[in-house]
């Protein structure tokens, strides 16, 4: 927990722009354009080696997915919380909407109830986190609860679903990228223009000072898990639209990654601090470093799977660090 | 700092925007061939590669291969989306989950890739693949396996009526549930004395097919002999007859990779098994793909490369019969 004078200072949009630049060591802003450099380097990798640009919108699909989720734990993040089941939540909703559907349920009260399932899973963990659990030990049992759930109820089968969903939007985008829009768009005005944005920073940097200026803090992060549930629930529905099958073992090791792209974005993981928009920077480094990693093993061997892991692992460290470091770099 | 976060962004987007444009002038024109096993680092699928790279480099075309380090059927979408944005000719896909996969498979050709699928076929109907390129028919496993079994009862002077026990894989795996259809069909009809005990499905777990296979030794004093019908569960199968000590009385065969099964073969207790050349199944996959993108291929026998008269027929391209692995030849393969 950071100093109490400092709280006003920390509110984001009350901290002065010139006096922090002033106080940032040169160090602090070439480490603060690390993220641009990779994602520079990156794109230009990907530009150079791509022969159909146009099917770059479809291979990024994945991405958005885990971006859209990433976006929607950044309140959580900021609050000071973490969670861990958002990729058993998506198994499991993905596999309760193709059950619906497959049973015969009808299209829109299939997504309803899949949508719902998510958003209980959100509130599940949001109520026993108000109640004062810790975070990290909640979420990681509830995923394995949700997995186990997901296993258990659909007997660890993959569900086949045989309607045929076209969704090409306008743009022949997926409607992916739409909802990553939308979640986008809502997000940030609600916690950079709306005073639910201030309760969410202030309860993140110190709760008990929150809770003393008469800050509901346990309904705010009620209402940030359930929404990011809530967001999984959409995103695991659109997820079954496009592949007509949900898989028990769908969302495998998507939280650290929507957690890789908040931290990359510059949230700072112990709250209190954080943009939306920066999970959606740290989602494009992210991925574009991914993908850049895929192609150039495809012409060097070499660049094996592990080796794309260590060397993925480090950058994101290094980021990381940096970020981490300059976003909580407090004025003097 | 917002202002700060824009301006490096366009900065980004402009330097991209310049450099995709050099980077379609120096795009080689070879053909690019992406080919995608279950998964990576095992030596089933390092064999496949040996062939396929065999194959890539007698003809001069670019091959990727790649996989997934854990057969996971999303790490598969997610290589073929990137796949296709490199701009491959043709993916050859050998899919975990060939329900799943044909979405994709099929939103991949409608960009304007060929698609084959080895080793495993997807669905045909919805992915819209050109051919599967077949390790060998059902029917020919199936038999071989059956007269394998009445070949060894025969060299040890047992009887061939009797009791008899099919070691399976997952309860749902296509190859194996059509093996198992067939040898029934093929045992009703030329060996009416066999008789076939319900079979086991132990999933792809060595040890939990050990202990099926255990119980079952011990339910059935008379049994007559166990086929293990995936690569797991034949070296299983052998290990419970072993451990049972009834390798005199009880026959095991069934399919599997020479390198599990060496210990085997060595001490007696299996005498033989089916196999294909995995090497050259990778050989022929890209061989079919290179074909494929020059030109087409037509139904019946044609060359590919080193492999003569190979039967094309039914949307398959079919490896040929499988081989009888034993004592005499496992020593030439090293997957």
């Amino acid at each position: 927990m950071a100093d109490q004078q400092h709280l006003p200072d920390q509110l984001p949009a009350a901290a002065a722009p010139q006096s922090r630049t002033a106080a940032r060591s040169w160090s602090a802003r070439v480490l603060s354009l690390l993220p641009f450099l990779l994602l520079l380097l990156s794109a230009g990798l990907i530009a150079s080696q791509v022969r159909r640009p146009a099917a770059l919108l479809t291979t990024w699909v994945p991405w958005i997915e885990i971006a859209t989720i990433a976006v929607s734990m950044t309140p959580i993040v900021m609050l000071g919380g973490i969670d861990l089941s958002v990729g058993s939540a998506f198994a499991l909703t993905a596999s309760v909407f193709a059950f619906c559907l497959q049973t015969g349920t009808g299209t829109l009260p299939a997504i309803a109830i899949a949508v719902m399932a998510g958003t209980a899973c959100g509130s599940l963990n949001g109520t026993l986190i108000a109640r004062g659990s810790p975070p990290l030990l909640v979420t990681l049992a509830s995923m394995a609860l949700f997995r186990g759930l997901t296993m258990s109820l659909f007997g660890g089968e993959r569900i086949l679903v045989e309607q045929s969903f076209q969704l090409p939007g306008p743009l022949q985008l997926r409607p992916q990228y739409y909802l990553l829009l939308l979640v986008l768009a809502v997000l940030q005005i609600i916690v950079h223009h709306r005073v639910l944005g201030r309760w969410i920073l202030a309860t993140g940097e110190n709760r008990t000072a929150a809770r003393i200026a008469g800050i509901p803090d346990r309904r705010v992060d009620l209402l940030c898990y359930a929404t990011c549930g809530f967001v999984v629930g959409l995103v695991a529905v659109l997820n079954v639209m496009q592949h007509n099958v949900a898989v028990p073992d769908a969302g495998l090791g998507m939280e650290l990654q929507a957690i890789a792209c908040i931290i990359v974005g510059g949230t700072v993981i112990t709250g209190g601090r954080g943009r939306i928009s920066g999970t959606l920077l740290g989602a494009a480094v992210v991925s574009s470093l991914d993908i850049a990693l895929n192609f150039l093993s495809t012409r060097f061997p070499v660049i094996s799977l592990e080796s794309r892991m260590i060397v993925t692992g480090i950058l994101l460290i290094g980021i990381a660090v940096s970020t981490q470091r300059t976003a909580g770099t407090h004025p003097e | 700092m917002t202002r700060s976060v824009s301006i490096r962004i366009a900065l980004v987007l402009c330097l991209t925007l310049a450099s995709s444009g050099c980077g379609d002038n120096t795009a080689a024109q070879r053909i690019r061939i992406g080919m995608l096993p279950k998964l990576v680092g095992i030596g089933y699928f390092d064999a496949a590669e040996k062939g396929a790279r065999e194959a890539a480099a007698e003809l001069d075309i670019e091959l990727i291969y790649d996989g997934p380090a854990d057969a996971r059927h999303e790490d598969q979408l997610r290589i073929i989306e990137g796949w296709n944005a490199l701009g491959v000719d043709v993916v050859a896909v050998a899919p975990n989950d060939p329900e799943g996969i044909a979405q994709t498979l099929r939103s991949v050709s409608d960009s304007g890739v060929r698609v084959i699928s080895w080793d495993t076929d997807a669905n045909a109907d919805i992915s819209r693949r050109s051919f599967f390129v077949n390790q060998a028919e059902d029917s020919a496993i199936a038999q071989g396996m059956v007269d394998l079994m009445v070949a060894a009862r025969r060299q040890k002077g047992l009887p061939i009526a009797g009791p008899y026990l099919i070691v399976s894989g997952t309860p749902t795996a296509s190859n194996q549930n059509s093996w198992i259809r067939l040898m029934t069909e093929y045992i009703a009809d030329r060996y009416p004395e066999m008789e076939l005990l319900p079979h086991l499905t132990p999933g792809e777990d060595q040890r939990e097919a050990q202990e099926q296979t255990a119980t079952a030794l011990n339910a059935h004093a008379e049994l007559n002999g166990i086929w293990g019908i995936t690569s797991v569960a034949l070296p299983a199968a052998a290990r419970a007859v072993m451990d049972a000590d009834r390798t005199d009385s009880v026959c095991v065969t069934g399919v599997s990779l020479p390198s599990l099964m060496r210990e085997y073969v060595e001490n007696g207790s299996v005498q033989s098994f089916l196999l294909w050349d995995v090497v050259d199944l990778g050989y022929l996959t890209v061989q079919v793909a290179a074909r494929l993108h020059s030109g087409g291929i037509q139904p019946g026998t044609s060359d590919f490369g080193r492999l003569k008269n190979i039967e094309v027929r039914d949307g398959m391209v079919i490896l040929g019969p499988p081989m009888v692995f034993d004592s005499d030849n496992m020593d030439q393969y090293d997957f």
